[in-house]
């Protein structure tokens, strides 16, 4: 067991010394930090009234529940693309729940650093804000009930993996299934509050007292450990928090507990994940489920353009297409903002444009030994990324024709589509480069500064009435360099 | 193509694939120049890398398709393709996802992408590594096959007997540099072995010297 958090150790140190992991902290951080300079900002007027502050303290309870959401022993791997249980490591004679505990911990305390960046200083900074009773006893609290849910949401992934099959798992199960129904729940006001405020209608926000009612309580009891312990940094300690913490604390150790005990299929779980969907069947089945047969369609396109029928399938099957609901969140999101003076538009695409070339394979090597030429190549597999900056640019300026009351000029309505669609087109770019690359190279970090010219290309366009051919301009040179860029990686780069 | 290890096998193979640039010298397949006309060139290729990776979310005969779209074969290219999927034994994968075909059918896959078009030169980076004996068997058919209709074979291997089986020629690298080339007789001869020694041992005395 020594050994094994030795080797981790020593893994880990190298991580950080990678400017990608120090990079995906920094960005952990500013997330927290922009909420905390948003309360600054609005000081006391935006948060005193006590509903909105209730408001405010579920979104965090939310982000200091992130554990039972994302399933801790995947976090690393998904992020930082290294195996989470090598079969060598499995291999080895150390006893299954030492291997667990050793997968937990490793697990739980990224979603710890997650979870603490994300909501300490903006509890913080709010409490400071309005005078509230931040102390180190309820930053302690605060921890305390962060840690039980990390250490919960392992012993849930756990016994998920393994298909809920101890006698307690049931119990586990609930309270997962609940977690989920309240987080797809909280979707829907979102959205009616948009609709309702854009529709001009005025929401009050006094139904949320409702929160702390017994029955409030009860119905969102999952989140009300979070809840109250964020709620201890402004009202101070009170009963209900100490009694939910404790409560949280018996349940996290019976499902540790419980954890425990399906120590071995969750390692086999563990290092089989690709194959898990497929072994994975109800409740104590452990039998390999064939592959479910497709049917072979029909493609289209010759030479590079047939690259769109692989790009098709892929949005297709891997159920991207869920993905563009996206659009519901950010458009809104992000003309809202821009009423209000903020610069969202194009900021607010830039993470789901990323997030969607991700997704993507990249191309392998048998594919680029295809008789296609590289720049075709790029340019081709970045076209449904600038198609879909077209659409979500258009939304935008749509919604704001209608938002806004001084209405939007013709110069700008077009220089700002034309941009985002540079916008789609060079975060493409970026991601084919630094794929192919691994994002390994500290001396790419100047892509950054051409994304940034794009989105300020972007905003000018948008924003500076006079400039907008400067703004449009300036997103397409940035653009072209990318391009180049992302051209001369494909011919590099295996 | 042989070597130890670390010998530069599977860069050489990536640079006449066209898939990764060399620093220096010139690439010609047929006469065409991979760093100049690098499509022409391509499409006198195919090309199986060490690691093959389907793509996910495309079945075996869509990644079929997608070559054949990609080289505009003509309208016959499905009655190659059900050949290639017989020979191979890929019937019961025709229809399955890439990302669900066991590592041997994988490389299957990408040998048959590989061969669809009838390129005048095969470039295969370990062919026969993961596959079943059986499997072995028919690849070995199918290349030499291949060789006999007058097409180019480059192999890298670390299989020292599928080598002596199938190559007219032997080329040994070591860090980077060839250091004997010629028909396994050639090479027996060039480290004084008889015409019975095993290649092992051939291999061994010229890395030696």
């Amino acid at each position: 067991m020594t050994a094994l958090i030795w080797a981790q150790g020593r893994q880990l140190m190298r991580l950080l010394q990678q400017w990608q992991t120090l990079l995906l902290f920094v960005s952990f951080a500013f997330i927290g930090l922009a909420a905390a300079i948003w309360v600054w900002i609005s000081e006391n007027v935006f948060l005193k009234p006590l509903p909105i502050r209730q408001v405010f303290w579920l979104v965090l309870a939310f982000f200091a529940s992130l554990p039972l959401f994302i399933v801790p022993q995947t976090f690393v791997s998904s992020f930082l693309f290294s195996p989470g249980l090598p079969e060598w490591k499995l291999a080895q004679p150390i006893h299954a729940r030492t291997i667990t505990v050793f997968l937990w911990a490793s697990g739980i305390a990224d979603m710890l650093c997650l979870s603490l960046l994300i909501t300490l200083p903006a509890i913080i900074s709010a409490s400071i804000v309005l005078k509230g009773t931040v102390n180190v006893a309820a930053i302690v609290m605060l921890v305390i009930v962060t840690v039980l849910n990390a250490c919960l949401g392992a012993a849930l992934g756990s016994l998920r993996m393994t298909g809920w099959r101890t006698k307690l798992a049931l119990t586990g199960r609930l309270w997962w299934t609940w977690m989920w129904v309240l987080f797809i729940g909280a979707i829907a006001p979102y959205l009616l509050f948009s609709i309702l405020s854009y529709a001009g209608i005025r929401v009050g926000w006094e139904f949320v007292r409702w929160v702390e009612t017994p029955v409030g309580m009860a119905i969102l009891l999952p989140l009300m450990p979070a809840y109250h312990a964020i709620k201890v940094a402004f009202d101070g300690v009170n009963v209900a928090s100490v009694l939910l913490t404790f409560f949280l604390a018996g349940f996290t150790a019976i499902m540790v507990w419980q954890g425990l005990e399906v120590a071995v299929p969750f390692c086999e779980a563990t290092f089989l994940w690709s194959e898990r969907q497929q072994r994975l069947t109800k409740m104590g089945a452990w039998d390999a489920l064939p592959a479910k047969p497709m049917k072979s369609e029909i493609g289209f396109g010759s030479g590079a353009t047939s690259l769109l029928w692989l790009y098709w399938l892929n949005w297709k099957r891997n159920s991207l297409w869920v993905g563009e609901l996206t659009v519901l969140f950010i458009i809104p999101f992000s003309a809202f903002g821009f009423e209000k003076g903020l610069p969202f538009p194009s900021l607010a695409i830039v993470l789901p444009l990323l997030f969607y070339r991700v997704f993507f394979p990249n191309p392998p090597e048998w594919l680029k030994s295809q008789p296609i030429s590289a720049g075709k190549a790029v340019l081709i597999l970045a076209l449904p990324s600038a198609l879909r900056a077209s659409v979500w640019g258009l939304a935008i300026l749509f919604t704001l024709a209608l938002l806004s009351p001084k209405g939007i000029s013709i110069a700008n309505f077009f220089a700002f589509s034309l941009a985002m669609t540079a916008l789609g087109f060079g975060i493409d770019f970026v991601v084919q480069a630094l794929r192919a690359s691994w994002w390994t190279k500290f001396q790419d970090f100047p892509w950054l500064a051409f994304v940034i010219a794009i989105v300020l290309g972007n905003l000018m366009s948008l924003t500076l009435t006079d400039y907008w051919l400067l703004g449009f301009l300036l997103s397409w040179a940035a653009c072209a360099v990318l391009y180049l860029w992302a051209k001369e990686r494909w011919l590099k780069e295996p | 193509m042989l070597g130890p290890n670390g010998a530069g096998k599977t860069t050489t193979l990536r640079c006449i694939a066209g898939v990764l640039l060399p620093d220096e010298g010139s690439i010609r397949i047929n006469g065409i120049s991979i760093l100049h006309d690098p499509v022409t060139a391509k499409k006198q290729l195919g090309y199986l890398p060490e690691f093959p990776q389907p793509m996910p979310y495309l079945t075996v005969w869509e990644h079929l398709e997608l070559v054949a779209r990609i080289h505009a074969l003509p309208d016959n290219w499905r009655q190659r393709a059900n050949e290639l999927i017989q020979w191979l034994n890929l019937t019961e994968w025709r229809d399955s996802l890439g990302k669900s075909l066991p590592k041997g059918v994988r490389e299957k896959t990408i040998l048959a992408c590989a061969m669809l078009p009838e390129p005048p030169l095969l470039l295969l980076d370990e062919p026969i590594v993961a596959i079943d004996p059986i499997g072995q068997q028919v690849v070995k058919g199918m290349l030499r096959d291949w060789r006999e209709r007058g097409h180019g074979i480059l192999i890298s291997t670390h299989i020292l007997a599928f080598a002596e089986e199938l190559a007219d020629r032997i080329i040994m690298l070591d860090r980077g540099r060839k250091i004997a080339e010629g028909t396994p007789a050639d090479l027996r001869e060039k480290v004084h072995a008889s015409a019975s020694a095993p290649l092992e041992q051939v291999f061994a005395k010229l890395l030696e010297q």
